[in-house]
């Protein structure tokens, strides 16, 4: 039998697990939005890949158990394996990546899926196994107390790790760097229970080092994803901004995509031109994001006010510091949320013009719902105008793009009594309060402002034929408007994309719903009411994130903390309940079940009727409280579950394929599809049928 | 320490495989996209996806050969599409229904506008005219760059169409004063009935046609076009057949030999080549491009260099610097080629034409406008040198 220390030392070996799988989750999620799509759909399927790979392990765990008894060595061995293989699978993924696709080629949902099991779920699936092998360890007799612990120091480990990555770690040290410091953590809180065996012990650091030098290897040969020379590369808060040079050209990738190209006045005269002339004198600008030469062109109104937002203080710095922005005269740089800033700010302005990329994210999405169009208008000078540029029209609109198109028109005309909209590099749409002329060339050159690419190809470009098309193409009836709340443009931006790889997450989506119908009907009611605790925590986490971001911004520390709220309310939750007895436990779930219902309800319905204060407030405490009764049950629950590792296993793991499909519904289906107000309210529908199934069980 | 047998195995292997294991990852490093260039995005047949019965679009395919059972094999382009009854070719575009090839794509085009003939480009064609442009769903290439993909990898049924049979397009298009009508956007060889009964009904009332293509239409359909249209621009997307295995899912000869059949046939040629950084880049690759024109067209097949930007699935690369499409032009013209332009690059001296007997600029190119055109009924304005092309 363990002894009293050998629990503590299990107790820190999860502790530092935690830690480190939570930075290794990190840096893997940034690694791989590099080298593939950084939409919210490859996130949530990171995500989801990496839940359900550890609850296959979890479950998995006791069958290992048959054949390898968790004896301390072979504990050692596994988290030796799990400080391994992070330093491979950053290798790895710098060099398989450009293997396998052509160099510049974006990789489309499929390959996306392939590349991310064969990179992280054996590393998953080993963090599965090794939780009910450490709990064995604590307790030869599983007890709703013993794992709900080894639970708390895990999610302790995790907190403490995911809050120093976002504030400390990712500013200061690179992404190799920080998987092998956490590996070192790792395996320094496993030293006690190295074997004894002198060979084995120099075998089991010969492993380490190899690995360690192979990673450090594959990095250094690793190809470049790109054509010409990365001059500079740093990571920010918002993703890996590298800085590729090619002759005299400069390109800005963020996160592997081109979003500044140094030798393109075409973007920055139609982001400029268009609107301004539009505008009677436009003295007072204002750039959320930039495109190379905007400000130039932007200088020739001799403006009063020049503006430049920029959320990201990381990019802004590189176009600067890189002269790819040309500081000119009177240029503001103000690095702040456009949201918080405009919110703050009771300066008028003549235009206001976006010019960055469409919204991929929740987080993106947030420059172009209605609520922030509205926020917009109310900060235009009178014949102000609002402009984004939107990509996809070169000569048709397909059926996604016909459908993004429309919700763009009628989510801007719900706003703006005008709405133009001028084909070119991008499709330029303007919000006004007037009816815009169209003979641009024409004013500009009545003003004297003179262009290299505009008035010279205006005619090719803006033909009637064009103009009647879109015009056309965005009159659908019932068009989806984009709001806050409900962010069907980022569902629809998703659309395009599986359209350009001819796909549909079709036959992704057959084996996880034939795993989770499975997974129900073999579920005990212990595991039936983890799976569904799985499922509130991350749906609260993803509802919290984005309604937070929806109402304060996208402030990185805030949703930092915010999601280290979650994991504190899990904290406390699991450690009441590790004091529940096993008579008390199916009341407490019980009771648990009808406050996670009773609180999701009144979420959905406070949803949008109080002020941004009061809302504050009920996003903090219903964070907090959903993911205190969700870390409740998990004690009681396995109480409920068979008795022995299978029970442990098998609640460790419904926990995980909970959450994991938290990710998927939440992200992918309910939010874009649906709103916030109908995720909120699916968590209280989830958890019913898990108080159903509890109470129908006896 | 003395080393037995097992210990000396033992080490032996650990430093062969630390040694493999190096040498591997350098090869790879050194072997960027190999495995993927092996691919081939030709694509395949549509299996079983073809309508039951030929709608009010479909015409029976001029060029098909029938063979025993219902099976049919395509003859319009290179790609020799063997269909069974019931499939759809690779281009999306041609069904066997019923034993008999159709073409679907028979006046619903899903796009159309206005152009400048610049736009296309043809630069030594009726300068500063206009083009009307059709182009209906389907192509036989898979490019991975392609800026008309919502068109061109969509069938005729899946995008919004207009109803404008050949007599209706070429009164469009006298309507709007185009003097000719350009087939272009997706790829035209998959419409080809469409666009040789227009260019056919065009060309009798003195409207120009311009065959804007891939080049991968066999020899047989090509002459017949070439009889009825004026002008064509091909775009010849690498100069070696990996690279168009792989990024067209094409292949170099057969565009070569459609090179060679459209300036045999006396039609206006200008070639276009899209330079993709670390694709179509290469210099070798480009002089070798030079030496096959001079070599098989001459010097005079006007020939256009444009500039990348990232677009569809080749999204995560850079765009071509200016300098190097300037440098393109420059070589080509040492090379021999007389007319070499560099396009999608603004405002420019490389889109400009100087006469290649005197070097006095002839036509100067605003973007779309010309405010100098110094090419006077086909001749230099200055030196009289005859100029290449089709000016009136």
């Amino acid at each position: 039998m363990p002894r009293a220390d050998e629990a503590l030392r299990v107790k820190r070996l999860l502790f530092a697990a935690g830690a480190a799988t939570v930075l290794v989750q990190l840096v893997m999620v940034r690694e791989l939005l590099v080298r593939f799509s950084g939409n919210e759909f490859v996130i949530a399927v990171i995500f989801f890949i990496w839940l359900v790979s550890g609850a296959i392990g979890a479950f998995a765990a006791p069958r290992l158990g048959r054949f390898f008894s968790a004896t301390g060595e072979r504990l050692w061995w596994l988290a030796l394996l799990l400080v391994i293989l992070p330093q491979l699978m950053v290798g790895a993924v710098a060099i398989l990546a450009p293997i396998l696709t052509l160099p510049g080629v974006s990789a489309g949902f499929y390959p996306t899926l392939f590349f991310v099991i064969l990179l992280i779920s054996p590393y998953c699936f080993a963090i599965g196994v090794f939780f009910p092998w450490a709990l064995a360890r604590y307790a030869p007799r599983v007890s709703g107390r013993g794992a709900a612990r080894i639970y708390l120091a895990d999610t302790g480990g995790g907190v403490i790790a995911s809050l120093l990555f976002v504030l400390l770690l990712v500013r200061f040290f690179s992404s190799f760097t920080v998987v092998v410091g956490g590996g070192f953590v790792f395996f320094l809180a496993a030293l006690p229970f190295m074997p004894q065996h002198r060979r084995a012990r120099a075998a089991g650091l010969f492993f380490l080092c190899l690995a360690i030098a192979a990673a450090a290897l594959l990095r250094f040969f690793a190809p470049s994803p790109y054509n010409g020379r990365i001059v500079s590369a740093r990571d920010s808060r918002f993703g890996r901004i590298e800085v590729v040079k090619k002759a005299e050209q400069s390109t800005v990738m963020t996160n592997g995509r081109p979003v500044f190209i140094s030798q393109t006045p075409a973007l920055a005269e139609e982001l400029v031109h268009y609107p301004a002339s539009l505008v009677a004198s436009p003295r007072r600008m204002l750039f959320i994001g930039a495109v190379a030469g905007i400000f130039v062109e932007a200088a020739k109104y001799r403006p009063r006010t020049l503006d430049y937002l920029e959320i990201d203080p990381d990019l802004s710095r590189v176009l600067l510091a890189g002269g790819l922005v040309v500081p000119v005269s009177g240029l503001r740089v103000i690095n702040r949320d456009p949201r918080l800033f405009l919110a703050g700010s009771g300066d008028k302005y003549d235009m206001i013009v976006i010019a960055r990329g469409e919204p991929e994210t929740f987080g993106d999405n947030r420059l172009f719902t209605r609520e922030f169009m509205a926020l917009v208008r109310a900060h235009l000078a009178p014949g102000g105008v609002f402009a984004f540029g939107v990509d996809g029209f070169e000569n048709y609109l397909g059926p996604a793009s016909r459908q993004r198109f429309a919700c763009y028109y009628a989510t801007m005309r719900s706003v703006f009594p005008e709405v133009a909209m001028i084909p070119g590099r991008k499709t330029i749409f303007i919000g006004s309060s007037r009816r815009p002329r169209l003979d641009i060339p024409g004013i500009l050159r009545s003003r004297g402002i003179v262009t290299s690419y505009l008035a010279p190809f205006f005619r090719g470009e803006v033909t009637p034929e064009r103009l009647r098309y879109l015009e056309d193409a965005v009159r659908v009836r019932n068009a989806s408007l984009n709001l806050d709340l409900h962010p069907a443009i980022v569902r629809m931006v998703l659309d395009h994309w599986f359209e350009r790889f001819a796909g549909s997450p079709f036959w992704f989506a057959v084996p996880v719903c034939v795993f989770f119908l499975l997974l129900l009907l073999r579920a005990s009611p212990g595991e039936y009411t983890l799976l569904t605790a799985g499922f509130t925590s991350m749906a609260v986490e993803t509802v919290a994130v984005f309604a937070f971001a929806v109402f304060h911004g996208y402030i990185f520390e805030q949703i930092g903390i915010l999601i280290s709220l979650a994991l504190a309310g899990i904290f406390v939750g699991l450690r009441f309940g590790a004091g529940v007895r096993d008579k008390e436990s199916r009341g407490v779930i019980l009771a648990a079940d009808a406050a996670i219902i009773v609180l999701a309800l009144l979420w959905a319905v406070s949803l949008g009727r109080f002020n941004d204060g009061i809302t504050t407030v009920i996003i903090l405490f219903m964070t907090f409280t959903l993911s205190l009764a969700s870390g409740l049950q998990f004690g009681p629950a396995i109480n409920l579950s068979p008795d022995g590792p299978n029970g442990a296993a098998g609640a460790f793991g419904a926990d995980l394929a909970g959450a994991g499909a938290g990710v998927l519904l939440i992200a992918l289906v309910i939010l874009p599809g649906y709103g916030l107000a109908a995720a909120v309210a699916s968590i209280a529908i989830i958890k019913a049928t898990g108080m159903v199934r509890v109470f129908s069980a006896g | 320490m003395a080393v037995d047998r097992r210990r000396f195995i033992k080490g032996s292997a650990l430093i062969v495989s630390s040694l493999a294991l190096g040498g591997g990852v350098i090869w790879l490093g050194n072997n960027r996209g190999r495995f993927s260039r092996l691919s081939d995005i030709t694509g395949h047949v549509f299996r079983g996806q073809a309508p039951d019965t030929p709608g009010p679009f479909a015409r029976e395919a001029m060029f098909y050969e029938k063979t025993p059972g219902a099976t049919v094999v395509c003859a319009h382009c290179r790609h020799a599409c063997r269909l069974a009854a019931g499939d759809m070719g690779l281009c999306r575009n041609r069904a066997n229904i019923g034993g008999v090839l159709y073409s679907l794509a028979y006046g619903n085009p899903c796009s159309f506008n206005l152009d400048p003939v610049e736009k296309k480009p043809l630069f030594h064609y009726r300068p500063g005219t206009s083009a009307f442009s059709i182009a209906t769903a389907g192509c036989n290439f898979r490019c991975l760059n392609c800026q008309n993909w919502e068109i061109s990898q969509k069938r005729p049924d899946e995008v919004r169409h207009r109803e404008m049979f050949p007599a209706a397009v070429v009164e469009e298009a006298r309507k709007r004063g185009a003097a000719s009508i350009a087939y272009t956007y997706s790829e035209p060889a998959t419409f080809y009935e469409y666009m040789l009964d227009t260019a056919a009904l065009a060309k009798e009332r003195g409207i120009g046609g311009l065959f804007i293509s891939n080049g991968y239409l066999n020899p047989e359909p090509l002459v017949g076009l070439c009889r009825v249209i004026t002008a064509a621009n091909i775009n010849l997307k690498a100069f070696d057949e990996t690279t168009y295995r792989s990024l067209d899912g094409g292949g170099l000869a057969p565009v070569l030999e459609t090179l060679r059949i459209i300036h045999r046939e006396g039609v206006h040629l200008e070639v276009t080549s899209l330079v993709i950084p670390g694709y179509t880049d290469k210099v070798e690759d480009l002089k070798r491009m030079c030496a096959w024109i001079l070599a098989n067209l001459g010097p005079d097949v006007p020939l256009h260099f444009l500039r990348f930007f990232p677009r569809y699935r080749l999204d995560r690369l850079e765009a071509t610097p200016v300098s190097t499409i300037e440098s393109f032009r420059e070589i080509a013209m040492a090379q021999g080629i007389h007319y070499a332009y560099v396009g999608n690059a603004g405002i420019t001296p490389g889109a400009d034409t100087f006469c290649h007997n005197c070097g006095k600029l002839l036509i100067e190119r605003r973007g779309y406008l010309l405010p100098v055109m110094d090419v006077i009924a086909g001749h230099c304005k200055y030196c009289r040198a005859v100029i290449p092309g089709l000016w009136g």
